[in-house]
């Protein structure tokens, strides 16, 4: 009991350091946005000057921009200014015990075969048994602070590596991106920063530790990775838990600098909650990720999306350097009323670059899933190549499967390749596992897991295995 | 971008929409004399439409379509606009291809009048058509492009005097094809051309279409032509478009075909030469078995942009579309695709293919494919590739080795090419004509 209540303190402690109040319960955050309330977030954290003046700018550019309406999405208007911006860090339980939790959330994770303590974190129950893991936590750090390995939250590093973020922090995203980047910009809470110095690869998946980390960073997630020259580190995103989260709206940003010849993979599983079965409710991801690739470079996205109401998503990769490779693995799953408009942008300005898209989209229910996806070849990137598959899979006749790739290219020495199909499951093939007994809802999931296996292969291994769950549980109810 | 250049361009650009709305109202009442009441019905429709949309900006709205070319700069010049046809000149330079001839000039019919034909099939003159034939004319003009929301269907209904009317009867398979020749140009800058087309096949009947689009020298012309087809219960029909405008010109146009059961029909479009040539191409399939081909050949060289938006609208069970369109870019010619297959809920056994390859030679030269499937139906195969590369140089070698000079490979291999797609047509002895058109062209890219 005693540790206990040392690593509580030691939690507290460490709250206060990131500036946030301990106090939640009685300070009062007003709702909407303005230049005060970006000032005010910006001194809360205890931001340099030069912060606070980003997002002021990026706080004024926003006001100039109007949200992006070209995606194949139905958003409802979002009343910006009725939104608090300053989120507290670790919202007061709302359980006192796990037989107060939805059930059905209590038999996903019994599915996915979350540890109890897990689930007891994940479900928003009061509970001690996460500090389970600072411990484990702390053995990571070690290890990674003996490569020399920067990785922390966004508001540590503005405090200990004040120069490394201003040197990369809105380089390969600016605020000027777009509407939600600019918010993003503006108000983000928290985050992760992670730096591999030269040569160095980092020897574990930022995985596990980061599943801790990510806990209660908010709804304005920014996170920036820069992976030194030679270096290499593969990052995990996301649990295939699924997170109630009362925040509706989320407007994450996620820069990644690979230098010269380093490699980063970046994985996400994202199951943030979807809405009811109804449509009601659910989260709006709205998300910025792109990465900067130096000469011989090699940047892998992988995503599995089953979860939020609205995704708006792409992935991309910028290919500046001579030789630079881009991947863009991705399974999304819609579901019930679920809106997903997710994809990549690789632009390919270096020679030599390479880009390679695998896109598997799975709707079921009601929903909406589209693939949007540029490919950009310059006049200069002599001898780039892309090739992009973008594979739909129908499960019901009042769902959508979308495609829109736009190909875009200016060099005579390229070679683009797209190719996309859309179909339903084959009957033959569920006729055949129904024969040998399987019911049509797991030949379902069987048949799922197969499609999308160039995908989920991508993964992490300890993830590929959850991962494959997800699947079948995000479509569960889909048929029959 | 400060503010004030941006209010400043906001201005300009509605002052580009109010020129045209004014220049419409200038000419609303000799327009509205000199036609009969079918053709004037849509015009009120068609400038609020025109209002409401004005002229899309280069990657605005509208589902996308009009993503990548600019034709606000198109319509900015001080166009004058074609009020009967040109004088008609010595030598022909039309299609070698026999048929029911019709030749248009500036979007006027020479001869104004309808051709009857033993069987019942009717030919000419849209002008003519609508005082002779108006309710047949009033029932389907305007009813496809009606609910389009598209700023150039709307000012080719506001502008249309004239175009070309065919019609099949029930049952009639009319052997020879409809052979159009359509010129453009009066030898002055700045000509507007509008004009209005629309061929009716009923149930069962059968007929091809040949259009010939060319210039009359090198002036600089805008045209802005649509039309309508109307493809009944079991009926087949084909049509061949080919375009040989001068440097100078640009070509807005709409081509809207509706399907009823169990039809067929079959389209190829050929971007042969002109400064700017936009096509729209819609194919709605609201009958069930119905058969889509629609194909078509992009060879921009020079300056030249070609750019072809397709849209294939399945909207109930059975139907196939097959589509297929091959682009070469040289010189700092831009070759452009965006193609839609739409397949509507319910709209189930839908077999819709969709195929775009480009061929790109030159650093000047640019290629932008953008095939989009919209699939709302869950037993249906859709599927759809896209391809941007070169000449493949294993077959150059091996022509090499047989002694053909690099530029003779190259030339042969785009020769191979584009005649895949040249050649799907049955119309006698046209993929000939065609393959040598091409021919011509990819010499000189």
């Amino acid at each position: 009991m005693e540790e206990k209540d040392k690593i509580l303190d030691d939690l507290t402690g460490s709250e206060y350091k990131y500036g946030f109040v301990t106090d939640i319960d009685t300070e009062v955050i007003p709702k909407g946005l303005n230049e005060e309330i970006v000032r005010l977030i910006s001194q809360k954290k205890g931001e340099p000057a030069w912060m606070t003046e980003f997002r002021l700018k990026a706080y004024r550019h926003w006001q100039t921009m109007k949200m992006p309406r070209w995606a194949h999405l139905d958003i409802p208007e979002i009343d910006f200014q009725a939104i608090s911006y300053y989120a507290a860090p670790r919202p007061k339980p709302k359980y006192e015990s796990l037989d107060e939790v939805d059930p059905e959330l209590l038999s996903t994770f019994e599915k996915l075969g979350v540890p109890i303590e897990e689930r007891m974190m994940l479900a928003g129950v009061a509970v001690d048994a996460v500090m389970d893991s600072v411990s484990v936590k702390t053995t990571f750090k070690q290890t990674l602070a003996e490569k020399g390995i920067i990785f922390c939250s966004m508001s540590e590093a503005l405090r200990d590596y004040p120069d490394l973020v201003r040197k990369y922090l809105g380089s390969v995203v600016p605020y000027t991106d777009n509407f939600f980047a600019a918010l993003n910009a503006a108000v983000f809470s928290d985050g992760s920063f992670c730096y591999i110095p030269k040569g160095v690869r980092c020897p574990m998946e930022l995985s596990t530790y980061f599943r801790i980390n990510a806990a209660g960073t908010g709804q304005f997630e920014r996170t920036l990775i820069v992976a030194d020259e030679g270096a290499y580190v593969s990052y995990m995103e996301g649990c295939t838990a699924p997170m109630r989260d009362e925040n509706q709206l989320h407007a994450a940003v996620v820069e990644i600098v690979v230098l010269k010849d380093a490699e980063v993979k970046y994985s996400t599983v994202q199951n943030w909650y979807p809405g009811d079965k109804q449509g009601r409710g659910g989260v709006y991801n709205f998300v910025t990720k792109r990465g900067m690739c130096r000469e011989n470079a090699r940047l892998s996205w992988t995503q599995v999306e089953t979860g939020s109401a609205i995704t708006w998503k792409y992935p991309s990769c910028i290919l500046a350097g001579d030789n630079s490779v881009g991947e863009f693995y991705s399974v999304a799953v819609t579901n019930n009323y679920q809106q997903a408009d997710t994809g990549t942008r690789m632009i390919h300005l270096g020679r030599g670059t390479r880009s390679r898209i695998v896109s598997k989209g799975i709707s079921a229910g009601q929903s909406q899933n589209s693939y949007r996806g540029l490919v950009r070849v310059s006049r200069k990137a002599e001898g780039a190549r892309n090739y992009s598959q973008c594979d739909s899979l129908l499960i019901g006749d009042r769902c959508g499967a979308h495609t829109f790739p736009y190909i875009e290219v200016d060099n005579p020495s390229a070679i683009v390749e797209h190719e996309a199909t859309t179909s339903k499951i084959g009957e033959d093939q569920l006729f055949y596992c129904n024969q040998r007994g399987l019911s049509t809802e797991d030949a379902v999931g069987l048949i799922v897991n197969g499609y999308a296996k160039e995908v989920l292969n991508k993964l992490p291994m300890e993830f590929a295995v959850e991962a494959q769950k997800l699947l079948s549980i995000s479509l569960e109810g889909s048929v029959g | 971008m400060t503010g004030s250049s941006t209010n400043m361009n906001r201005a300009m650009e509605r002052s580009l929409e109010q020129q045209w709305i004014d220049r419409y109202r200038a000419d609303h009442d000799a327009l509205a004399a000199a036609s009969a009441p079918a053709l004037n019905a849509p015009r009120k429709a068609a400038l609020e439409a025109f209002e409401r949309l004005g002229i899309p900006a280069k990657g605005s709205g509208n589902g996308d379509r009009y993503h990548y070319t600019d034709l606000r700069a198109a319509f900015a010049g001080e166009y004058r606009r074609a009020t009967e046809a040109a004088a008609p000149k010595g030598s022909s330079t039309g299609l070698d291809c026999p048929g029911h001839r019709i030749e248009l000039s500036n979007g006027f019919c020479r001869e104004a009048r309808l051709y009857r034909l033993d069987n019942g099939v009717m030919y000419g003159s849209l002008a003519a058509a609508a005082q002779e034939e108006p309710q047949l004319v009033a029932r389907y003009y305007g009813e496809l492009t009606q609910s389009e929301e598209d700023a150039f269907s709307a000012l080719a209904a506001m502008w249309a005097l004239d175009g070309v009317f065919i019609y099949v009867p029930a049952g009639v398979k009319e052997p020879l094809p409809f052979v159009i020749e359509s010129e453009l140009g009066d030898g002055r800058d700045l000509l507007s051309v509008y004009a209005r087309h629309l061929y009716i096949f009923e149930r069962g009947s059968a007929a091809q279409v040949v259009l010939h689009h060319r210039s009359d020298g090198d002036a600089s012309s805008l045209s802005c032509q649509t039309r309508e087809v109307v493809v009944d219960e079991e009926a087949h029909a084909e049509m061949v478009e080919v375009y040989q405008l001068g440097p100078q010109a640009v070509s807005v146009s709409g081509s809207y075909v509706r399907q009823a059961g169990n039809s067929r029909f079959e389209s190829l479009s050929v971007s042969l030469s002109g400064s700017l040539l936009r096509h729209n191409l819609v194919a709605s399939l609201d009958g069930r078995g119905v058969e889509n081909h629609m194909n078509g050949v992009m060879l921009a060289g020079g300056t030249e942009t070609f750019d072809y938006a397709t849209d294939i609208r399945h909207r109930v069970p059975d139907g196939s579309s097959h589509e297929q369109f091959k682009s070469i870019a040289a010189g700092d010619g831009t070759a452009v695709f965006s193609g839609r297959i739409y397949v509507a809920p319910d709209a189930q056994r839908t077999n819709a293919y969709q195929q775009n390859n480009a061929l790109l030679l030159t650093p000047g030269a640019h290629v932008d494919t953008k095939p989009q499937l919209e699939i709302y139906a869950d037993d249906v195969k859709c599927s759809h590739g896209a391809t941007v590369g070169q000449l493949d140089p294993e077959a150059i070698y091996y022509m090499r080795q047989r002694g053909l000079s690099l530029d003779e490979a190259r030339r042969l291999q785009m020769y191979g090419f584009v005649r895949e797609v040249l050649d799907k047509t049955r119309i006698e002895g046209l993929a000939e004509t065609l393959d040598r058109l091409a021919e011509d062209k990819i010499d000189r890219l």
